[in-house]
């Protein structure tokens, strides 16, 4: 914070500060990163404790047969959707305070993609059978089911994965490229040489690049949208009161934005500090994204709103009865949380001096990652437990597997993140570079 | 670089095929004792084909129940009480050679302890049981055999075979095809189709 | 044919049982270099005669769980019964069972059974195995050296040949033979005795009734006959012309047998009697009687309705209702329970006899020239005083078979203590009970299952059990012991010229063979008998007329012991009985009808108390009685008055396997040893108890938690007046619905189902049916406080209101609705559920992958999932039916109309170039069901008993508003004007 702040940002400074970031790991790292690998590696003993002695080690029961892990993977698919919108829609409508924070971004949903991809599969009871949901010609001469918003959900999250990775990693390129010039080290310059395909920075590059990037980001948007579309559907196709409604795409599209809006920041605030890019990510940065909270939250807050009221306006005991026990049930407390953190805390936002305040940033951030992976538990858990036929219905108690691997999905998350950050350019060098002033003459 | 990378495609390559070829000729090989050995060399080669005995001469359920019985020792004893079998070297065609009557008295033996015969199941390659009727198919040999199906149809021609092997793969696919192509109409091949006649 | 060929000579050992299946493969050895197992396939040595693999063999046999003697006929596969279903030749049962009879089987497989001879060693203070030879000889030592003590053979009803074999087996060495049975209502036969001049219990022909009137008598549950009781309780529930049967209930809480009455009445505890002769009394002021009241108008005179109410606590307006509705209708007045043990229960049985005389029920509803094997047991009185010469030393062998008297004996007895008094006690049980664990000796019986018999319930029935399997362990028939040590003995040389019991058992045959039907051969009668299961004669009609002692009758007031605030009903359990079926998981896993509770007892407090008491369902509270105290969850329940509180019999055994022991506590324990002045029945219902709360609270564990169906209307009921009234509601509804896709179209078969819920009482045995036929794991009291019980039917119940405020309890069996429109289907991304050309809603177990997106959209929660590879400990798992895939974790499953059975049904058929005729295939809940409310059959079928039930005025589809188009379709229960 002390010396960088001084000299102000040139050509040579962002590459510098940028290949600096890659260079060999601080203790600080290492005391991150290690720590992170164990609990990850808590999850992947719970997991692999769950697939020899069955399923029962997770709450699941009758009626509740979806849980936690479908609650983290519609959480993870969720945080995966503002890396998109930042780099990809915020691109195309040209926002400039995109640029310093969209790399990170980006990572970020294709680590939370990575993340989401597993649940499904922890989520099976023989996950080795996740195989059977590709249509893939066998001899058993069977098909998949169409109709069914899993095998949607199949497509959709692995269009996405494919794309934002490849988005991601064109995106690249240049930044590598200027890495891999500074490298001295022979197994690094040769993985940097691969990643950044040979460029050379001429013209013809730099023309057919910004192409390349413009199309991609214009294929990526649409998916913003369907991605979380169709996972919405997982739900809104069932029957389940409190699933079987239209206002779900919207509403999921919105939440998701909303919290990946805020993962962004919980990511950013400790990296900007970390490694000292107050100059790179401004508080106007984080200005426009609080900006941009608002607006989901407001969406959010309309979209419960409006569920009450359809639920009461249909006239369906069922639908009614579902919002009465979310907000007065055994899991009202859970509920609430949602609300207040969703709904309540954003409004402190509407102050600029709370938008510019990076400590409260953070703490409110963080609140409405809460917020909005309760907001999943209850759509999930909620309405099945209490559902059409009043002889089944049931309490879901989370278990200690699950916790475990949820614990170690966060972990598997930040490893790559903590990854990224150690050996790939954080701060997108190139566009960093667009958006200074041109400098003047021996300047 | 390059060289390394091309060197590399063509092990691969290399590997790929010699492994592909590997399995297609485990899978096709028709002459060589393949199956699994047994704990008497029973050749149905000289039982059913070179001296004509019907299946269900042995396999005596396969009309009435949907599973064809393995003879019992009994069985095999109505018959061996009286041919004692020659006393000669018999070469299988997977050029295993044992002794006709040594095998016989073999069955004896079990008659004798009054112990039943553990036959090993004829199951995929190798002898593992990776592509064996899993538990949750049920098969029915009486309503195949009522409608006229001969048992080669999916046992292959075992009066051929010294060592029984698998001769089709009787996988679903092969189950399904069989089905649509008997079928007498569309109903009829929506029902024989149909999930539920094979798996409860 | 016979189970003759399972035990003939050339028979394997049994040992090589395992070994000899036929199809049955083992993973053996390892071949060659492979190290994957290999599997081998064992074929039969021998086979044996008429045993083709893959096909069934049905042996018909008698039901030995209770004393009802239902015929069943076992299915048998590969040498191993797999199934229990009711003989449909028996007039007892009609091919009908209860859930205890059911779950036979797992008595028969039970891995607690004891394996081979035991002896109490005294060093190591253990039961020690040794072989059959070495138990013998102590037996026939210790027979030799008899000396001037007694010897005593106890047992269970054993009526027909074997209690005759007893009498000779017992007869030269001065012994003497008691049979025990815990609930032999003695006060009923003594009532018969002092009013009509017989010792006996009649057949109550509920089938033949109107109007039944039940003091306290759990007909549904465990009052006599359940399963007759239920047929007869169905055939009254019959709706004709608008008319149907009427039943009203007495009884202080309201049981599984009251909840399905039209009225309950929760009078006073005791004072059944005050209102039996406040509705006689009503009849004859009134002229309503149809008999000459004789001395019984003075007896009644002083009961007017406003003094009984007084005494009661049910209005006068009520008394006298039943009184003009009982007299007015062919009806039948019947009492136990807790009627039946309190200290005046022969007096309430007189009473009851009374009205039955005076309505002329006497020779209509009430059969005496049929009576029951049961009234011949001894009673408690007897049992009493059998205790007490084991205390003082003077019983020097005894016997016990098949009874448990330390578990089912009232603590203050203290059986356990004077069977230490007896120097030597043998036991001949299977299991290893409270009993038989204090013997010295344990020579194993075979069950029924295993071993040659018959048995005669009641006069004009004789059912025969034959082996349908050979032994599953190292034990022998009790008659086979017997006769084999009888050879060594010196008293008893000669008494018996047969090997085997066997032999016996035709003998005897034989000579009733001449008499029956004196032209046929044996053989042929013997072959007839077998197949048949059992023999009906008709008994010679009786006279019964008014006896001259009734008059000598004075009603006592009910005496109770102890000072408590409550009076405690220790009521018997439809699941276990007195205890016998605890050790059955099938029968812990049922859930108890009314309370849903699984593996545990409760305690039954009315709502009121437990408000004032800050009691809520699963708090922990102590109750004390004179006998003890005892501390158990509590279960708030309307159906109960406040203060009376309730707690089932069954569990708390200290023994008898791991499935039984340590659930629950044992009511018995801290009974009195009270007797009934009269009869010598045991005083159950006498002692008062006080609750006080522990302040601590844990989960009752039940499969349903919700009490009410609130605004959800899943269960539905209709007025008798209204059937018919409402404009096809059922009818045309449905069709109304737009739909954007084609109706289905069905060629042959549309398989469904009518579930009738004036029918329904909720006694579960189509559960434990399903469980036998479906292969459906128990999972264990831990996992079921997880909701993870299997059943793929359920039966929900629940407690509602009647217009006036009373108590109103529906049950709904909830199984796979089989749906036209189901949303399983869709949302299954691998086709693992579908639907089929027949309208099944197919589950395919091996293409479930466990997405689980199914169970939870499925709108009636029917479908279960395999949280873990259960496990059934051998030999449990011998049961397992063939026909049915055994799941493992991650697989869902769920009710398919027993698939199997319609595609054995449809093989068979296609034999013959045909199609099923209705009622050829029946699933498996169906089959069992006592009261006939589960019907199956083909939808397309017009004339199929189905479809006609389906297109009932009192149709309808449960949720119809999803629109799943169910294949379901529930009867409404009736309501009548209530008393």
């Amino acid at each position: 914070m002390s010396q960088t702040q001084q000299t102000p940002l040139t050509y040579a400074r962002i590459t510098e500060d940028v290949v600096r970031m890659v260079d060999k790991p601080s203790k600080k790292w290492w005391a991150l990163f290690l720590p992170t690998v164990a609990l990850v590696g808590l999850g992947v003993t719970c997991f692999f404790y769950q697939v020899a002695t069955g399923l029962g080690v997770a709450g699941y029961r009758h009626p509740v047969f979806w849980g936690v892990y479908i609650t983290d993977f519609v959480f993870w698919v969720g945080i995966a959707h503002s890396g998109t919108l930042i780099s990809a829609i915020l691109y195309l409508f040209r926002a400039r305070f995109r640029m310093s924070i969209y790399r990170i971004a980006e990572a970020m949903t294709v680590f939370a993609v990575l993340t989401a991809g597993l649940f499904p599969i922890i989520h099976l009871g023989r996950p080795w059978n996740f195989l059977w949901l590709i249509p893939y010609p066998n001899s058993r001469e069977l098909w998949i089911n169409f109709k069914s918003p899993l095998v949607w959900d199949v497509f959709a999250v692995s269009t996405y994965l494919t794309v934002s990775s490849v988005f991601f990693l064109v995106g690249m390129i240049p930044d590598i490229a200027a890495i891999r010039d500074k490298v001295k080290e022979t197994p690094r310059k040769i993985i940097y040489s691969i990643l950044s395909f040979g460029w050379k920075g001429s013209n013809k590059e730099w023309l057919h690049y910004t192409r390349a990037y413009l199309y991609f980001a214009a294929l990526a948007t649409p998916l913003v949208l369907s991605v979380h579309s169709v996972v919405s559907w997982d739900f809104a196709m069932g029957n389940v009161p409190g699933w079987h409604t239209t206002i779900f795409p919207p509403y999921f599209v919105a939440g998701a934005i909303f919290s990946g809006l805020a993962m962004v920041i919980t990511l950013t605030v400790p990296i900007r500090k970390i490694f000292h890019l107050e100059d790179y990510i401004t508080l106007d940065n984080y200005d426009g994204m609080a900006k941009l909270i608002i607006f989901t939250s407001c969406i959010v807050g309309y979209a419960y709103a409006a569920e009450f009221f359809m639920a009461w306006y249909s006239g369906s005991p069922y639908e009614w009865g579902q919002f009465v026990y979310r907000a007065t049930g055994e899991y009202a407390p859970f509920y609430w949380t949602m609300v207040i953190c969703n709904c309540f805390v954003p409004i402190v936002l509407w102050w600029e001096s709370v938008r510019k305040n990076i400590k409260a940033l953070f703490v409110i951030s963080i609140l409405i990652n809460i917020g909005m992976w309760f907001e999943r538990f209850n759509i999930i858990v909620i309405s099945l437990s209490r559902d059409f036929e009043p002889g089944a219905w049931g309490i879901y108690k989370i278990s200690f597997v699950e916790a475990g691997i949820t614990i170690g999905s966060f972990a598997w998350f930040f490893m790559f993140f903590l990854l990224f950050v150690k050996t790939l350019p954080a701060v997108s060098i190139a566009e960093m570079k667009e958006i200074l002033p041109v400098p003047k003459k021996g300047g | 670089m390059k060289i390394e990378r091309d060197r590399f495609l063509r092990i691969a390559i290399t590997v790929l095929f010699v492994a592909a070829g590997f399995y297609l000729y485990a899978e096709t090989a028709e002459s060589r004792d393949k199956g699994p050995a047994q704990p008497v060399l029973f050749s149905h080669k000289i039982h059913a084909g070179d001296n004509q005995i019907q299946c269900q001469t042995c396999h005596s359920y396969t009309e009435v129940s949907p599973h064809p019985g393995i003879p019992s020792v009994q069985k095999c004893m109505g018959c061996h009480s009286y041919v004692a079998g020659r006393d000669v070297e018999y070469t299988t065609q997977g050029g295993q050679t044992i002794n006709i009557r040594e095998e016989i008295n073999k069955v004896k033996g079990y008659w004798r302890r009054q112990e039943p015969i553990p036959w090993v199941k004829v199951t995929g390659m190798f002898g593992t049981n990776s592509s064996g009727m899993p538990e949750f198919v049920h098969f029915n040999h009486k309503r195949h055999i009522k409608r006229g199906f001969e048992c080669s149809t999916c046992h292959g021609e075992v009066e051929k075979m010294d060592v029984v092997h698998k001769a089709k793969d009787l996988t679903m696919g092969f189950c399904i095809s069989c089905h649509e192509e008997n079928a007498d109409n569309e109903e009829h091949k929506t029902e024989l189709k149909d999930c539920l006649t094979c798996h409860y | 044919m016979s189970g003759k060929e399972n035990k003939g000579k050339n028979g394997m050992k049994r040992r090589d049982f395992l070994k000899v299946l036929g199809v049955a493969g083992g993973t053996a050895a390892v071949a060659g270099s492979c190290s994957e197992p290999v599997e081998q396939i064992i074929p039969y040595v021998i086979p044996p005669e008429n045993v083709i693999p893959g096909v069934p063999k049905f042996y018909a046999t008698t039901c030995r769980e209770c004393s009802s003697g239902c015929g069943l006929v076992v299915k048998n596969r590969e040498g191993r019964a797999i199934k229990v279903e009711g003989n449909p030749e028996s007039p007892i049962n009609s091919g009908k069972t209860c859930a205890m009879g059911q779950a036979s089987l797992q008595g028969l497989y039970n891995p607690d059974r004891v394996r081979s001879p035991l002896r109490y060693n005294t060093e190591t203070q253990r039961l020690e195995p040794i072989g059959w030879e070495r138990g013998e000889e102590i037996l026939t030592e210790k027979l030799n050296s008899l000396g001037s003590g007694k010897i005593v053979y106890l047992s269970n009803n054993v009526s027909g040949t074997y209690s005759k074999f007893v009498a000779e087996f017992l007869r030269p060495l001065g012994g003497k033979h008691y049979v025990y049975e815990t609930f032999s209502h003695e006060p009923i036969r003594k009532a018969n005795s002092i009013v009509f001049g017989r010792d006996e219990i009649p057949s109550y022909r509920i089938d033949k009734a109107d109007y039944l009137l039940s003091f306290g008598a759990d007909y549904l549950e465990t009052w006599l006959s359940t399963v007759s009781n239920s047929i007869g309780y169905s055939k009254l529930r019959d709706i004709d012309h608008g008319k149907t049967g009427q039943v009203v209930h007495i009884e202080p809480r309201s049981g599984m047998t009251a909840s399905n009455a039209d009225t309950w009445v929760a009078a006073k505890p005791g004072t059944e009697q005050y209102l039996a002769l406040g509705i006689a009394n009503v009849m004859i002021s009134k002229g309503l009687n149809k008999v000459a009241p004789g001395p019984i108008a003075r007896m009644v005179s002083g009961y007017t309705p406003e003094k009984v109410a007084a005494l009661t606590d049910v209005s006068a307006d009520t008394i006298k209702k039943i009184a003009r509705d009982f007299a007015a209708s062919k009806s039948l007045a019947i009492g136990g329970g807790a009627a039946n043990t309190g200290s005046n229960a022969t007096e309430t049985m007189v009473a009851v006899n009374i009205l039955n005389y005076l309505a002329g029920n006497i020779g209509k509803t009430v059969d005496f020239s049929d009576s029951l094997s049961i009234s011949d047991a001894s009673t408690f009185g007897d049992m009493k005083k059998l205790v007490e010469e084991m205390k003082s030393g003077k019983v020097e062998i005894l016997i016990v078979h098949n009874v448990n008297p330390v578990f089912t004996l009232p603590g203050e007895l203290n059986v356990a203590e004077a069977l230490e008094k007896v120097p030597f006690v043998v036991s001949l049980s299977s299991f290893l009970d409270e009993t038989s664990e204090k013997a010295h000796l344990v020579l194993p019986e075979n069950t029924s299952f295993e071993s040659w018999g018959d048995y005669s319930p009641k006069k004009s029935v004789t059912g025969i059990t034959q082996p349908v399997m050979r032994p599953v362990f190292n034990t022998k028939s009790a008659g086979d012991t017997l006769i084999s040590v009888s050879k060594n003995v010196e008293a008893l040389n000669n008494t018996f010229t047969e090997k085997k019991y066997y032999d016996y058992l035709r003998n005897a045959w034989k000579k009733r063979a001449a008499v029956l039907s004196p032209g046929t051969s044996f053989e042929k009668f013997w072959e007839k008998l077998l197949v048949k299961g059992s023999l009906t004669t008709t008994p010679a009609p009786v006279n019964v007329a008014l006896s001259s002692r009734v008059s000598s009758v004075s009603f006592r007031d009910p005496q109770f012991r102890g000072e408590g605030d409550f009076h405690l009903i220790a009521y018997p359990s439809h699941r276990f009985l007195d205890g016998r079926g605890a050790n059955k998981p099938w029968l812990q896993e049922l859930p108890d009808a009314l309370t849903t509770s699984v593996w545990d007892s409760w305690l039954e407090v009315n709502p009121a108390v437990a408000a004032k008491m800050g009691l809520e369902d699963g708090s922990y509270v102590k109750v004390d009685t004179p006998g003890g105290s005892f501390e158990v969850q509590v279960f708030v329940y309307e159906g109960i008055r406040p203060d009376t509180i309730a707690i089932p019999l069954g569990q708390g055994h200290t023994s008898y396997g791991r499935y039984a022991k340590g659930r629950g506590v044992n009511p018995f324990a801290l009974l009195p040893a009270a007797t009934d002045a009269l009869s010598g029945g045991p005083s159950l219902l006498s002692t008062k108890a006080n609750v006080s709360s522990l302040r601590k609270r844990d989960l009752l564990v039940r499969t349903q938690y919700t009490k009410s169906q609130g605004d959800r209307h899943v269960a539905k009921t209709v007025a008798l007046d209204q059937i018919g009234h409402h404009n096809g509601a059922h009818g045309a509804d449905h069709s109304k619905h737009p739909d954007f896709y084609p109706e289905k179209e069905y060629s042959k078969y549309r398989w469904g189902m009518a579930i009738d819920l004036n029918k329904c009482t909720g006694c579960g045995a189509c559960v434990t049916a399903c469980s036998a036929e479906n292969n459906i794991p128990f999972v264990g009291k831990k996992q079921i406080a997880k909701r993870r019980e299997m059943n793929w039917i359920r039966i929900e119940r629940f407690f509602e209101k009647n217009s006036d405020g009373s108590l109103d309890v529906r049950f709904l069996p909830m199984l796979c609705q089989q749906c036209g429109n189901a949303p399983c289907e869709p949302v299954c991304p691998v086709f693992a559920t579908y639907h089929n050309q027949e309208g099944l809603n197919g589950m395919i177990y091996n293409r479930c992958v466990g997405t689980r997106y199914c169970a939870n959209n499925c709108t009636y929660k029917v479908r279960r999932f395999n949280w873990y590879t259960y496990k059934f400990p051998e030999p449990l798992n011998w049961q397992l039916n063939p026909d049915v895939t055994v799941r493992s974790k991650g697989v869902m499953e769920k009710c398919t109309f027993c698939v199997q059975r319609i595609n054995h049904g449809k093989d068979l058929a296609k034999d013959e170039g045909r199609l099923l005729r209705d009622r050829e295939v029946l699933t498996a809940c169906e089959q069992a069901c006592p009261s006939d409310a589960i019907v199956f059959g083909n939808l397309i079928d017009d004339k199929s008993r189905a479809s006609v039930l389906s297109e009932d005025d009192r149709g309808y589809k449960v949720l119809e508003v999803v629109n799943t188009k169910p294949a379901i379709t529930y009867l409404k229960k009736v309501k009548q004007e209530r008393v």
